[in-house]
């Protein structure tokens, strides 16, 4: 198996059990966890994946750095929003169809 | 957690590694080498550094948005703040402030300030021909501000105010009066003449460092300190 596939399956198990714990979590904070680590596991698939003469490819790379720059602001805000959330109603987790 | 969640949060995790898993090893591959294509263009860029070339001439739109986004969600962040804050100035305030007052922390920030602005200015100059560049050098700013405000300083560089607000906007505002004004001499939008593009790349990339550094600062601070907890 030549490396960057071997990034890219990471990857792809990376998002895969991200996107169960995603699913299977209602905390705020695990979710965001999950989110993140989906976000990383993209990330590694997309820089993997595009190798050129066993070196990186920069355009991929730059994009990834702008995706990373993206994901740290969503983050920093989703934090804000939920520790507004738990300062308002004091729950860590969203309402949900059955709780309601 | 209930049964019924878990099992289905197994089943659509093992789906969505088996669809990833064969889009992966059934890719095709391009009929093109870009990255051919880049180190072909990089004498044209105006910079050294392939990734640089890339952020700020080949992808230029791409950084441009980025910068958007992050001043969205700072901007975003500052409405949430609370909506009656105690006094800036007043004590009570800084006791609700996430601040650890020791003498290790305070000496320690001081010793890293001319550090920590060092090292952000040379990741900031590095990136025209090495790894480094804007995002970098922000964060290291960033976490400056982050240090000096932790150690219960409201004023001096880091200070909310109204330059404060000024910075956070300058980047977005002067990456976007380079992007039109090569409109009003006939370019593309944010087609650098060749002849200028390293000075104009690193003056985006100078205004960019103190935008995201603030930013990022911004972000920290905005959120309601541990204390300030209402249930």
């Amino acid at each position: 198996m030549s490396a960057e596939l071997w990034y890219a399956l990471v990857g792809v198990v990376l998002v895969a059990a991200a996107f169960g714990a995603f699913m299977a979590h209602t905390h705020l904070l695990r979710r965001l966890l999950a989110f993140n680590i989906m976000g990383t596991g993209c990330f590694l698939i997309l820089v993997g994946l595009a190798q050129h003469k066993r070196a990186p490819d920069p355009i991929p790379q730059a994009l990834v750095l702008t995706g990373i720059v993206v994901a740290v602001a969503s983050t920093a805000l989703a934090l804000i929003l939920f520790r507004r959330w738990f300062a308002a109603t004091g729950r860590t987790t969203l309402p949900e169809e059955d709780d309601v | 957690m209930n049964r019924a969640r878990a099992y289905a949060s197994v089943a659509l995790s093992v789906g969505m590694a088996v669809m990833l898993g064969s889009a992966v090893l059934t890719r095709e591959f391009p009929p093109f080498d870009l990255a051919v294509d880049l180190a072909e263009g990089i004498p044209r860029s105006g910079v050294a550094h392939p990734i640089t070339a890339v952020l700020l001439q080949f992808r230029s739109y791409d950084t441009l948005l980025e910068i958007a986004v992050l001043l969205v969600a700072v901007v975003v962040a500052l409405a949430l703040r609370d909506p009656t804050p105690a006094d800036e100035s007043s004590p009570e305030s800084v006791i609700l402030d996430s601040v650890i007052n020791t003498p290790v922390l305070t000496s320690l920030t001081m010793t890293l300030l001319p550090l920590m602005t060092m090292t952000a200015v040379y990741l900031l100059w590095a990136g025209a021909f090495q790894p480094g560049g804007a995002f970098q050098a922000g964060a290291v700013l960033a976490a400056l501000g982050v240090l000096w405000r932790v150690s219960g300083r409201r004023t001096g560089p880091f200070a909310a105010n109204r330059w404060s607000h000024v910075a956070l906007l300058a980047g977005f505002a002067g990456f976007l009066a380079a992007a039109t004004t090569t409109l009003l001499f006939g370019r593309p939008l944010l087609a650098w003449p060749s002849s200028y593009a390293g000075v104009i790349i690193v003056a985006i990339e100078t205004v960019l460092t103190v935008s995201i550094g603030i930013s990022l600062l911004g972000l920290f601070a905005s959120a309601p300190a541990p204390g300030d907890e209402r249930v």
